[in-house]
This record gives C-alpha cells, structure tokens and sequence, in this order.
C-alpha cells in the first residue's frame, strides 16, 4: 500500500439505526474499517448481522446515521441524495446475488447503462460495452436479453456493468449465491482477475470458500465488525 | 477529489431519455394502446365539442349582424277572440311608421296558410303577407329575382317570393322563376327566390312563400285585420329599451288600455337564445371533461401500474447512478409519449366526427386554430398531470428496499 494516497474507503464510527414503529433497530454500531486500495475484502457473518446494511452504506444507497465515511479521500457522509448518485455512477460498481438486470435491455445495453448517467454518446457506450463484455468472457452475448442467456453469463454481464466505468471500488453481495458450481466458480475466478487488475474489492458471503479465497475477511455480527 | 463531480455535469442526454421513455412505452403495448386510446376519447370529446360551439357562436355573431341590434319585433299574444278586436293591425304598422320618428323601416306581418295549386296535387305552404322592407329587416337575400315593390304591394299584385325549399319543392312540378302560381284564389307570377337560410334556431323562413301583404287580406276590412307580427328596424341613436317602452305606450293607447302583444328588440332575442346556448355547452362541456377526466385517470393508472410493475429496474438505475430527476423525467416523458399519440388521434377523431355531424346534422362547425391550440396544450398539461404523481413515487423510491423485494 501507497502511504501516501488515502485508503479507497474509511470509515469511522459509522452508526445505522432505522426508527419503526415497534421502535428503534439498530443495524450498524461503531463501525470502524479502513480498506486500502487495491484489496480484496470478504465481509461474512450470519443472516440479519448487518452485512447487506453495511454494503449499501458503503456504496451510497444508504446513509449512515452518524460517523464519517471516506470514499477515495472524499468524506461522503454528509452529501445530499443527487451527489450520492454522481458518486455512485463515478466510483462504485455494484454486482448484485440476484443479477438485476433491466430486463429489456440487451447484454451489452445493460453494461453500458451507467455510462448513459454520465450522458457519454451510444458510440462510445457500444465501443466500451463490447470491450467490457469481453473482458467478462461474453464477446457473443451482447445482443441477447438476459432471459436469453444462463445464471452465470447474466452475472458476467452484471460484472460487466460494474466495470464499464472503471470505478475504484467494487461492491458484490453474494455474487455466486444463485448460480450452480461450476458457474459459481468461473464468477469467481473472474472476480479475481479483476482484483488483481487493480479495483478494490469488498465480497460480502456466506461461503466459507468464497471468503477464504479473498486478501481479508472481516467478520460482522449484531451490526457490530468483530474481528 | 473536488472536481470529480464534475466529471458527470452532463447526465443522461434527452436523446437517450426519449429512448428510454419509448422503450418503456413498449413494455406493455397492449395496455399502452387502451390508455391512448381511452386519452384519445377523451381528447375527441373536447375537440369536438370546441368545434361545435366556436361554430355556433360564430353564427350567432353572423346573426346580430346580419339582423342588427336595431331590430324590434312585435308579437300578437293572448286571446284576440272572434268577436274582440284584434291585437295587432295594419292601422297599428301605420301608426307607429307614421307617428314614432325613430321607426325607421315597419314591415307588417301576416302569415296565412294557403293551398298552392299544382298540376298534381295542392301544396300547403305558410303564406306571408308583408312588405317589400321586410326582406331588409330580416335579411333574406335573394338567389334570383328580386322582392316584390312597394308599388306591387299596395296594389296587391300577384306577385310572390319563394323561400329555398318552397321553390325547390315547387320547381319538381314545373313552376320557377318567373312562372305563374296559384295560390288561394289568386295567380301570383314568381319574382323573386330566397337564398336558403342556415339556422339553428328560429322560423323555417325557407319553407314559405311571401306575397305582398295586401292580398292576404279582404279589401274592404283590411285596416281591422290581425297581424301576426309587426317587425320594425329603430334608428341607431335610440336606445332600444326606450324605443320599446314608447312602442308599447303608442300600442296600447290606440287599443284602450289592452296589452295583447310582446315586444322584443334584437339584443333580447339574441341573448335568449345564447342563453339557451350556454346551457347546452356547459353540459357539452361537463361530458367532454367527465370524458378527458376518465382519460387522465386511465392515463394516471397506466403509469401507477408501470412504476409499480419496474421496481427492480428504477432501483437498479437508481443504484448505478440515475438521479431522481432523471427517473422523474423518464416516466413523466412515458406518461407525455402516450397524452401526446392520444391526444394527436383524439383531435383527428373529434374534428373529423364533429364535421361529418355538422354536414349531416347541418350545424355550423368551426374549429379556430388557437383555441385547438389552447385545449391541446391543456390535455397535455392534464397527461403530465396525470403521470406526475407517480412518476414522483419512481423518483423517490427507495433502491434498497426495492432491490431487496424485487428479484
């Protein structure tokens, strides 16, 4: 690690509590976790610990109660709804367990998607997406629907949209959660080619196979980092 | 890391947005296509209705120029039985040409049925006996021909002018322009064929035959006779109210006291008849917007139904980085996509439909380009509207939740 350049992500006492009407729940308490450029974290612990809650924290779809959080040197703790968007477009990429994939979008408009938010011309976006999708392995896939194709290549193809941009950091909530071995096993051989490209990595898992396979494995439960 | 934000100024460019709008239009085509439609209704129901009545009023205004705001008419009304006197005589037209300074053109109004005499059969027609300054005051203009003279009418010639459907119906037995026509008891020559009329309201005056007034009336008891009508044009400096309070004092006076007649200038006619008007547009009215309303609400329902149905896909856009005024103007802009094809076709419908049923029906249609303006404008304000409410709950969605339901 560069000590000269900030960690990709930095939190500090990072706090989530949600008000329902049964009362106040508490997510995320104290959440102290520096992650340095360039590595692969796993984040695992038991359903309901606070692993997701903390995922979305980390990739701006939520907002921490309190505590400070830097994203790539930029404290992004307090930023209105519309900048958490820029920021999401610029420096997140996210891959999701169940794919989420625009249906009616073709492959390769599905891994171009972020970059129609950054109003880039679909010459450059067709361009960009058929690299990205070769680099996931889906030279030939970019016309299908996804209900056209397998699991594993809607995966890649997810893959694919969180990379187009380039963004410093990765965020994968069980990527292999859906799909049968063999297919679990090629997402991940290709999450760590990626890895090893550059892009920081957090891998949120039950799998005990998938977290050993990663630089660091960070345990959370009852909302609280443990290890 | 200040100027990265403004790596990304731009956002989603509108040419991508339409795309995105169209695309989501065509997810449901089926449903997309009942909502146009049912928009289309809505939008053809206020067309038409625009047409309609811009077509009326304008024949309205045609009308008060046509008949001017000098024009006073004076009714027989009530019982004139046999044996009283009669309510309205040509003494009556005299006087008031004679002794009222402001009356400026008086033409007597006598209308008689009569049988016309054909080759083949006998016509009843309505006979009108009056004066040549008759055809002024209402207007009449003449297809061929000319009104019988003064002359003509004070020597009750056999002179006669047809109106444009008694001559049509009179031409199919041989008798035209300048024929001779029995009619009663008397041979009139025709001198004179009227340009038919279009009205909406009012006397037939294209089915009559008028001929000069004293022949409808036995000679020796002419200036007893009743009228029916006595019509009368009030020079322009004389307010018509006040012209009307001196008519009735003159009229009464000279029948001892009794009130047997109505007097009714132009402007009240007129207004009356507006009035009667705007009572059948504002019903016009409240069913075309009840119909644009059931438009706006299919409108509103269809967009509901497609946020609700695209959870996953707003939440993913969200999470990738779509700001909330982008995923606002993606559905505003899908809800814009159908008002604009509904409202295209509904105005082709209800112009279209609204004109054949004036050629049929013979109403005035009229269809002024900034009005159809204004209303298009307004049932597009409606579709966004409409949209508006739910394209708000797309925008404000949460992604989290959603990409945690949906799957």
């Amino acid at each position: 690690m560069n000590p000269s350049r900030p960690p990709c992500v930095a939190l500090s006492r990072i706090e989530r509590r949600y008000d329902r009407r049964d009362g106040r729940v508490t997510a995320l308490t104290e959440i102290d976790l520096e992650i340095a450029r360039g590595d692969l974290v796993a984040l695992t612990g038991p359903s309901g610990s606070g692993k997701s809650t903390l995922l979305h924290v980390l990739g701006l779809l939520d907002t921490p109660t309190s505590g400070r959080y830097l994203l790539d040197g930029e404290d992004v703790s307090a930023l209105d709804d519309d900048e958490r968007a820029v920021r999401r477009n610029e420096k997140i990429g996210f891959v999701f367990q169940a794919f989420h994939l625009v249906p009616h979008l073709t492959l390769a408009q599905n891994a171009a998607l972020p970059l129609v938010y950054r109003g880039i011309d679909e010459q450059e976006r067709s361009e960009r997406a058929a690299a990205t999708l070769e680099r996931v392995g889906l030279t030939h896939r970019g016309t299908h629907l996804p209900d056209e194709v397998s699991g594993g290549e809607q995966q890649r193809a997810a893959i694919a949209r969180a990379l187009i941009h380039e963004p410093p950091l990765l965020l994968a909530d069980e990527p292999t959660g859906n799909l049968d071995e063999r297919s679990a096993r090629g997402v991940l051989e290709l999450v760590h080619t990626i890895h090893e490209s550059g892009t920081t990595i957090v891998l949120v898992t039950h799998n005990p196979h998938v977290a050993a396979s990663a630089q660091h494995v960070r345990e959370i439960r009852g909302g609280q980092l443990v290890q | 890391m200040a100027s990265s934000s403004s790596d990304r100024s731009v956002g989603i460019r509108p040419h991508d947005l339409i795309r995105a709008a169209l695309a989501g239009v065509r997810l449901y085509p089926l449903r997309a296509a009942l909502t146009v439609a049912s928009f289309a209704a809505g939008t053809a129901a206020a067309v038409a209705l625009l047409a309609i009545t811009s077509g009326a009023r304008q024949e309205l205004l045609e009308r008060i120029q046509r008949l001017g705001a000098n024009l006073v008419s004076i009714h027989a009304v009530g019982e004139s039985g046999r044996e009283g006197p009669p309510a309205l005589t040509l003494a009556d037209a005299s006087a008031i040409s004679d002794s009222l300074p402001f009356a400026e053109n008086v033409a007597p109004v006598r209308v008689v049925p009569a049988s016309v005499l054909l080759p083949d059969e006998q016509l009843t027609v309505q006979v009108v006996g009056t004066t040549p300054d008759y055809f002024a005051l209402r207007g009449l203009t003449f297809a061929r021909g000319r009104p019988f003279s003064i002359g003509e009418a004070e020597e009750g010639r056999g002179v006669c002018v047809a109106g444009d459907a008694t001559s049509r119906r009179l031409a199919r037995e041989g008798v035209v322009y300048g024929s001779l026509v029995k009619v009663g008891d008397r041979w009139c020559r025709v001198v004179g064929i009227l340009h038919r009329e279009a009205t909406t309201t009012g006397d037939d005056t294209d089915r009559r035959l008028y001929v000069p007034i004293s022949t409808t009336l036995r000679r020796d008891l002419s200036h007893r006779q009743a009228l029916g009508e006595i019509l009368l044009r009030i020079s322009s400096d004389v307010d018509p109210e006040r012209a009307a309070h001196a008519l009735r004092r003159t009229l009464v006076r000279r029948h001892g006291g009794t009130e047997h007649f109505a007097i009714e200038t132009a402007h009240a006619l007129l207004r009356q008849t507006e009035n009667t008007r705007s009572l059948l547009d504002t019903l016009l009215s409240i069913v075309a917007l009840l119909a644009l309303g059931l438009g706006g609400v299919a409108l509103g329902s269809q967009a509901w139904q497609s946020v609700s149905l695209r959870r996953k896909e707003i939440a993913i856009r969200r999470a990738i980085g779509a700001r909330r005024a982008e995923i606002l103007a993606q559905f505003l802009l899908e809800g814009l996509l159908l008002a604009i094809v509904g409202a295209v076709l509904g105005t082709a419908v209800g112009s279209a439909g609204s004109a054949v049923a004036s050629v049929v029906g013979q109403w005035p249609w009229l269809l002024p380009l900034p009005r159809l303006a204004g209303t298009i404008g307004a049932i597009l304000a409606l579709g966004l509207a409409a949209t508006s409410y739910p394209a708000y709950r797309a925008a404000v969605l949460d992604p989290v939740a959603a990409l945690r339901t949906e799957r």
